[in-house]
């Protein structure tokens, strides 16, 4: 019994050793796989952190933003001489570059008008290769140009400055996000402390999460039952807005964290929290997003953050917490109670003094009403700004890089010639009672030297980025080739001089079996035989078909090329009446090399580009190639300026100051489609197209219609007299209207023309009796007129050879 | 043979101013080869008889037509047969006087070009800014910059567009950016610009273009610009 006792207690005990055992195993096993499941755990766990270390260097490092690339115009040079016409000064000022106008400007951006003196103190600006410092500026303009230029404190004379080049379009990202990049040093202190003091007031002392604050966080949602606070630090909003989207779940809140204090291991205080300004969202506009408060200051003050005040301040850090629920335009109370709210909690932070906070509150919201636009202002001329980058850059590049682009537009001649199309056209469509908006018009401003494109209006509405007339429109251009055909004419000096007798009668010209060509005058009448001269300034078609004729079409299709025309020119005789058909913005290249004496530059729009480290990508400067003869073009532009004297474009004598001489051809085409003038100044090229749309008759010549576009531009212009510089190798020689031989001062009218040395007419015109009064039988010495004045070979001698043969 | 076959007679030989009935001169055809531009008949007006005028006066005498080639269709005032004032023999001095004498553009202070603002001295004005870019591209250009140095100078272009010191210092640059075309059109149109006078500016303008043309390795063009060069 003892014995089976003893066994019973030793099988329970073995069974309990057993279980124990396998209890132990168990245990062991247990034990294993939790480590193996911890070591897993934590190898994903350090994997997924790397991963994500990985993603917020990589995003961070590499390009941080995607940035719009910034178009610029031209910025103001200012000296002494300059041409500045102070109304000018004052629009460029206000509207474009937004400076305010004050009675004591003391902080950059301000300016005052007195008269015609401007006080100004100027921005500066950060130009590739040299920067220009901001400054206080007095600066005096009398007769249209600067005759006083200074800096305040100083009465020394400032030779040369410049304003800063205002923006004048975008190219944006895909989707549409719009930045305008600060560096921290650039942000008022003021702006920093404040935001601090709202959003997170242990930025400096946390390591990406502030557990104190997520807890009074969780704390406050459950007391009020649903989410009322956030506990989040600057650094993890910033990961949020970054990496993440907008859901609200617990694996998101954990991924952001991890980030956000992966992001503090990695980078200071200051990198995140000027990465932060750049990136936080403050408004919308249209499709485009207002990141940063870089641009939201811009979008709302029109101002750069370094110059807005205590309470615009107050409004872009209430903005933080809900762009669309504080919008200042939209909901402009709840704007301002968050703004005045926030100055309380920025006198709390210590950022600003409780006077301040409260002479701030007293401010109104101060937002601009109209909404700056992103939209460019001026779409013709950027799209031909994107036309030139197009040949260099990628368009994801364009969009993304943030690249500075400076061009020569002049956005105050851009007005002005908008202005002018805009109301010139207007006043045709209305004297010629075409219907209501069916009239267009096109125009081109550029320099004279190195081809400079100033302005490009592509039609009456300029705001509207429509079709561009000035770049796309391809119209016949009718007598605007004439000048390319008179050109290749006269740079063969043997052949052709201005006083080349032509034949005004009706032409034939032999296309092929059995097909004539017979081109008239507009006129459909003849004067004869006329100049060369005046075959041009009174743009007769039948002279100058003769003469392409007579050259030969290669010739003249050679000469248009070497002009700049790049588009296909048909091989046949009618182009020399212009039937080809080219954009204006052609037309202008032909006529800029006309213009500055025979040289080609091609026109260009952009001046460098910028890259967002401030390192010029490329630069496009000026390139010149003598293509026609440098004297037969003196010879041309002096004919083509005598158009606007005595020509068809003689209207412009009364549209224009006498000392303001210009240069340029009218163009008409069949049936009177288009009316085109192209001409220059001394200093300006400029070429008008206006026709329809639709190809329509305009009932509208060169000279009834465009002309009066271009007269009302130059007019408005300030810009220099046309004075081409006279080659040496060319004089001027005064001779006959009629005979085109040298003058005879007893009879005839004058004419002076200017000559290629060995060109000009050397026979002198032989001015004769009246032919009855030298009558062989009646004949009287004494009743005889006086001899010319220069002795001639006159008939005398034999009048008497035969009277002696007869007696 | 009657004294009238005699008259007319002389009238057809002589050129007679005196004839009645004038002479026909047919246009000449110049060119063997024909263009293709149809010939129209040519029309040829039959003088009317003048009437004698209250006073003597002196008539325009107009040239006949003399063609281009193919067309010879004249209506041709032929009452008179073309005669001119032989030419004297060429003066340079007095022909370059009377050039500039009738030169239009040539500077004027007269009345109405004073009332335009370039026409007072706005270029004299403007040449310090100019001098000091002038300079300035200098000190870029001695640092290797010619990129910089180009940019500045063209923004002095843009205030002195004709200003032939800018255009040299701008082929200079050129030069120095191993731009060689460039180079020497700049220069080209320096030259073009400058007044005989200014002969040390001339002289380095046609060393640049000896200097450019030799790296292009167009040495006839050397020599002739290297010669400009010495002749002055």
């Amino acid at each position: 019994m003892e014995e089976s006792d003893n066994n019973k207690a030793s099988s329970v005990k073995r069974f309990f050793q057993g279980l124990l055992t396998v209890l132990k195993f168990t245990w062991n096993i247990f034990w294993i796989l939790i480590l193996i499941a911890l070591v897993i755990g934590i190898l994903f766990g350090i994997t997924y952190v790397f991963d994500l270390d990985e993603k917020v260097i990589s995003k961070f490092e590499g390009k941080r933003w995607e940035l719009p690339a910034r178009v610029f115009s031209r910025p103001l040079e200012m000296y002494k001489g300059k041409l500045l016409n102070a109304s000018h000064l004052e629009q460029e000022l206000t509207q474009l570059l937004h400076y305010r106008k004050v009675s004591d400007p003391q902080e950059t951006g301000e300016f005052r008008r007195k008269g015609n003196t401007f006080i100004i103190h100027t921005r500066g600006f950060q130009f590739a290769d040299d920067i220009e410092p901001e400054r206080l500026i007095k600066l005096s303009i009398r007769k249209g140009k600067i005759s006083h230029l200074s800096l305040v404190n100083n009465d020394s004379p400032l030779t040369l400055m410049r304003l800063e080049p205002s923006l004048i379009g975008n190219f944006y990202p895909k989707h549409n996000e719009d930045r305008v990049l600060i560096r921290l040093k650039d942000v008022s202190p003021m702006l920093i402390k404040g935001l601090l003091a709202v959003e997170d007031k242990k930025f400096y002392e946390h390591l990406g999460v502030n557990p104190m604050a997520v807890g009074r966080a969780i704390i406050a949602n459950i007391k009020a039952g649903h989410t009322v606070q956030g506990g989040s630090t600057i650094t993890q909003q910033l990961v949020k807005n970054y990496f993440l989207t907008n859901e609200k779940t617990w694996e998101r809140k954990l991924k952001e964290a991890i980030m956000a204090v992966l992001l503090e291991v990695h980078y200071s205080k200051d990198e995140i929290l000027e990465t932060y300004l750049n990136e936080i969202y403050l408004g919308q506009d249209g499709n485009r997003g207002i990141h940063g408060v870089g641009l939201a200051s811009q979008f709302y003050f029109n101002r750069p953050i370094k110059e807005i005040k205590i309470h615009e301040i107050a409004m872009l850090i209430g903005l933080a917490k809900g762009a669309s629920y504080y919008n200042p335009r939209r909901n402009p109370k709840l704007a301002l109670e968050r703004r005045n709210l926030v100055l309380d909690q920025m006198v709390i932070g210590g950022a600003i003094s409780q006077e301040q906070a409260e002479l701030s509150k007293q401010e109104s919201l101060s937002v601009g009403k109209v909404k700056p636009s992103g939209v460019s202002p001026f779409p013709a001329y950027l799209e031909l700004v994107r036309k030139q980058l197009k040949r260099d850059y990628r368009e994801e590049d364009l969009r993304n890089e943030g690249m500075l682009i400076f061009t020569s537009m002049d956005p105050i001649l851009q007005l002005i010639s908008e202005g002018v199309v805009r109301k010139r056209v207007r006043k045709l469509e209305l004297s010629q009672r075409i219907r209501k908006g069916r009239l267009n018009g096109a125009m081109i401003v550029s320099t004279v030297q190195g081809g400079e494109i100033l302005a490009v209006v592509g039609g009456r509405d300029a705001r509207y980025a429509g079709y561009n007339r000035a770049l796309d429109a391809k119209r016949q251009i009718g007598s605007l080739v004439k000048p390319a055909i008179f050109l290749a004419a006269l740079e063969k000096k043997r052949q052709f001089t201005l006083a080349t007798r032509l034949s005004d009668d009706r032409v034939t010209v032999k296309l092929s079996r059995g097909k004539y060509w017979k081109p008239r005058n507009y006129d459909h009448r003849s004067r004869g035989a006329v100049l060369l001269f005046n075959a041009l300034t009174l743009s007769r078609n039948t002279p100058t078909v003769r003469v392409g004729v007579k050259l030969g079409l290669d010739k003249v299709i050679d000469k248009l090329r070497a002009l700049g025309i790049k588009s296909d020119i048909p091989h046949f005789p009618s182009i020399l009446l212009g039937a080809l058909e080219l954009s204006p913005m052609e037309v202008q290249q032909m006529y800029q090399s006309i213009a500055s004496g025979g040289e080609y530059s091609p026109l260009k729009a952009i001046r460098s580009v910028m890259n967002t480290k401030g390192e010029t990508l490329n630069r496009y400067p000026i390139s010149v190639e003598q293509v026609a003869s440098r004297e037969a073009t003196y010879l041309l532009s002096h004919t083509l300026h005598q158009i606007t004297k005595v020509g068809t474009a003689k209207a412009l004598n009364k549209m224009l100051p006498s000392w303001k001489k210009v240069a340029g051809k009218t163009g008409t085409t069949n049936n009177k489609r288009d009316s085109w003038f192209a001409g220059f100044s001394g200093e300006h090229v400029a070429t008008v197209w206006v026709g329809r749309d639709d190809n329509k008759p305009t009932k509208l010549t060169g000279g009834t219609g465009a002309l009066k576009v271009w007269g009302d531009l130059m007019r408005i212009l300030p810009t220099k007299s046309f004075s081409p510089r006279r080659p040496s190798s060319v004089r001027w020689v005064k001779i006959d209207k009629d005979s085109g031989l040298r003058l005879n001062p007893n009879c005839g009218t004058p004419l002076v023309l200017p000559f290629i040395k060995g060109t000009a007419p050397r026979k002198t015109r032989y001015c004769v009796p009246e032919p009855v009064i030298i009558d062989p039988i009646e004949l009287d010495p004494a009743a005889l007129p006086p001899e010319p004045s220069v002795a001639a070979p006159t008939a005398r001698p034999q009048t008497n050879w035969v009277d002696e043969l007869m007696r | 043979m009657t004294l009238k076959n005699i008259a007319s007679l002389s009238c057809i030989t002589l050129l007679n101013a005196a004839c009645s009935a004038p002479p026909i001169i047919p246009a000449p055809q110049r060119s063997a080869t024909p263009y293709p531009v149809e010939v129209a008949v040519p029309r040829i007006k039959r003088p009317t008889p003048v009437a004698r005028p209250r006073t003597p006066s002196y008539r325009p005498q107009v040239q006949p037509y003399t063609g281009n080639g193919a067309t010879r269709v004249e209506d041709l005032d032929d009452r008179k047969p073309m005669t001119a004032i032989r030419p004297s023999r060429p003066d340079n001095r007095r022909m370059d006087e009377e050039s500039n004498r009738l030169d239009p553009y040539r500077n004027k202070t007269s009345a109405t070009a004073s009332r335009s603002p370039t026409a007072d001295g706005s270029e004299s004005e403007s040449s310090s800014a100019v001098m000091a870019l002038m300079l300035r591209a200098k000190l870029d250009m001695l640092a290797g910059r010619s990129e910089v140095a180009i940019e500045k100078l063209e923004r002095g272009l843009r205030i002195q567009p004709s200003n032939p010191d800018l255009w040299n210092k701008l082929a200079e640059a050129h030069f120095h950016g191993d731009n060689y075309t460039q180079a020497i059109a700049m220069a080209k149109k320096s030259i073009a610009l400058t007044d005989n006078n200014q002969r040390s500016l001339l002289k380095s303008n046609w060393h640049i273009i000896a200097k450019a043309n030799q790296k292009l390795g167009n040495m006839s063009a050397m020599k002739s610009a290297m010669r400009a060069e010495n002749y002055l």
